[in-house]
């Protein structure tokens, strides 16, 4: 698997266990052991997110860092195989 | 299940306070309250739809075979 593709999956990993825990605090806003697995798949996401961006290019739109150049659509979408 | 063919077509009224005795009731679900317990890695999470071994419950066609 190239590395585009492994930081993709991790990048859907985090983001699901991030939606499942989610869903779980908006009843139980106070749970300690929730809110410290949201935090530490947040900076896990957030670490994967950063790290494809700076190899592989924006993910969103919202991530076009180029202030000289709208980069977002140089790329293979995210949803394509290897370009 | 008696077919009731005697029971009236429409009911007109109905009483105040009126509380059906028949259960279960027709639609009326309960869903116990979830407690955060040893929750499954990101990955595993993923592969099994849900990060909550209590809620890990794939649909089997037919029945499980454990059944």
């Amino acid at each position: 698997m190239c590395e585009r593709q492994r930081l993709l999956n991790l990048i859907r990993t985090y983001d699901f266990a991030l939606t499942e825990v989610s869903l779980y605090l908006d009843s139980h806003p106070n749970c300690p052991k929730a809110l410290a697995y949201y935090q530490k798949h947040k900076q896990l996401h957030e670490e994967a997110v950063r790290l494809y961006n700076e190899q592989f290019g924006p993910l969103t739109n919202r991530q076009n860092s180029d202030a000289t150049r709208w980069s977002w659509t140089d790329n293979p979408w995210p949803w394509e195989k290897e370009a | 299940m008696d077919c009731k063919l005697d029971a009236p077509a429409v009911l007109i009224t109905v009483e105040e306070d009126f509380c059906p005795d028949e259960m279960p009731a027709l639609a009326m679900t309960y869903s116990p309250w979830q407690e955060w317990d040893t929750v499954y890695e990101a990955e595993v999470g993923l592969k099994r739809g849900t990060i909550f071994p209590g809620l890990d419950k794939p649909f089997c066609e037919g029945a499980c075979s454990c059944v």
